[in-house]
């Protein structure tokens, strides 16, 4: 790294102008964070020769409500997903109930009862 | 070579030292101030430039970095599997991360001041103590960063004069909001790692490894937190919980400590082991973006930079003590 032309970079006109390059990346920044509905894991090993892969795909509701997400399943067998990237679980019962406590006013905004008060969103998290 | 600038003769071109928040009163100082006055520095872009359905709002330098932490996180390297993402669950996680510190050169443009470093959290250190008092140690008193509420309401991140603007919904979308930070130290998982848990991922000799994700043993993975019994990294932000948990967890400062820390144990390791990354270009496209030569994802800095670049930051900083 050349520290004279970092130190530009930071300049503001300099994160204004790269900001710019990447105008049609940001402006998709409100998007889910990956493709749900029909999202299936897909994991793979290799064994004694033989090629194994397994496809998941998980289909959750809260309170009759789908909850689609797009959760990715370790070979460990542990899942994980984005709305809690620093952790992962070893059932999705578990998972979900986190995001339950995480998220619990958004939830509730579905009409369903909150896990806690939640936070003070600007906007619900209908889906 | 050293020159001068400001009143304050501060000496420049010389590399940074970052300094233990808790240990160091002016890294303290420096980083609140840092962190108040880019949150309050507003470049032009507003949430509708981020597809932020609502009114517009103005999103301020610091708001930008969670942005770019969040976006990276979505972006699934390769897009068909839902694991590794540009800066997690991956080799780059360490380098990409280290770029994200570079936060620490706006802290020194706003500052004024290019001998500004950004303190490290040493966590293990609180992690030594018993769990009731991790929650009371020095760091989340008011005279340090504040400590833990559904709105934290002391020290200088405190409601009235830190607002969240920007997070992430239970389906990972970015929104905008107005509220105050959010901490539920110790909620989740009961005490932080220890000095004998970073002592064990030091020890470890290869730095990553084939599948290059959460199932990879070495290093990077024990560090980041996916394997081992402590989590390391990933069991900090557990911890912390609140704002600490979702993708846009660079909103509570706190965050830039601890991968300060993190970025503080790669260090120690790389000069035990030297300087050295895996994978090269030899490896498949499938690992693009966390190859040794590839562009490391970003959005508020143009020219591409590589884990390759980053491995030595000595012209940049130096860390006061190394575990």
């Amino acid at each position: 790294m050349d520290r004279t032309q970092l130190k530009q970079a930071a300049q503001p006109d300099a994160v204004r102008a790269a900001l710019g390059a990447n105008s049609e990346e940001i402006g998709h920044a409100a998007d889910p964070h990956h493709p749900t509905g029909d999202a299936v894991d897909v994991r793979t090993a290799h064994y004694k020769g033989h090629d194994i892969v397994v496809r998941t795909r998980y289909e959750i509701t809260v309170d009759g409500q789908p909850f689609d997400i797009h959760l990715s399943v370790a070979n460990s067998g542990r899942v994980h997903y984005h709305g809690l990237p620093s952790r992962d679980f070893g059932s999705v019962i578990d998972l979900v109930q986190k995001a339950i406590d995480v998220f619990g006013d958004e939830f509730a905004a579905d009409g369903q009862p909150a896990g806690h008060a939640g936070h003070q969103h600007g906007q619900g998290g209908d889906h | 070579m050293p020159g001068t600038s400001t009143a304050r003769a501060v000496i420049t071109d010389m590399a940074a030292i970052r300094s233990s928040i808790t240990n160091n009163a002016e890294a303290r100082e420096n980083f609140v101030r840092g962190v108040l006055l880019l949150k309050d520095e507003f470049l032009g872009p507003t949430t509708a430039d981020f597809g932020i359905t609502g009114p517009a709002e103005p999103l301020s330098t610091y708001d930008l970095f969670t942005v770019w932490h969040h976006l990276a996180m979505g972006r699934l390297t390769p897009p068909t599997q839902g694991d590794r993402n540009a800066a997690h669950s991956g080799p780059v996680f360490l380098p990409w991360h280290r770029l994200l510190l570079l936060l620490e050169l706006q802290f020194q443009r706003v500052l004024n001041d290019d001998n500004v470093g950004l303190p490290y959290w040493d966590w293990s250190d609180d992690g030594n103590l018993p769990a009731a008092q991790q929650l009371g140690a020095t760091l989340w008193q008011a005279t340090g960063i504040g400590g833990s509420g559904e709105s934290v309401s002391d020290g200088p991140f405190r409601s009235d004069q830190f607002r969240v603007r920007i997070d992430s919904d239970r389906f990972g979308r970015l929104r905008a909001t107005n509220r105050g930070l959010n901490r539920e130290l110790g909620n989740d998982i009961a005490t932080l790692p220890t000095p004998a848990d970073v002592a064990t991922a030091l020890q470890l000799p290869e730095y990553d490894s084939d599948p290059w994700d959460r199932d990879a043993t070495g290093f990077r993975n024990t560090l980041e937190g996916w394997i081992g019994p402590s989590g390391l990294h990933n069991r900090v932000h557990v911890w912390v919980g609140g704002d600490m948990a979702p993708a846009t967890s660079p909103n509570d400062p706190v965050f830039y400590l601890n991968h300060c820390d993190v970025d503080r144990i790669w260090e120690a390791w790389m000069l035990d082991r030297g300087r050295v990354y895996v994978p090269d270009q030899s490896v498949s496209g499938d690992l693009a973006m966390h190859r040794l030569d590839d562009a490391m994802y970003s959005i508020l800095i143009a020219q591409p930079i590589t884990p390759r670049d980053v491995l030595d930051a000595s012209d940049f900083y130096t860390y006061d003590k190394l575990p």
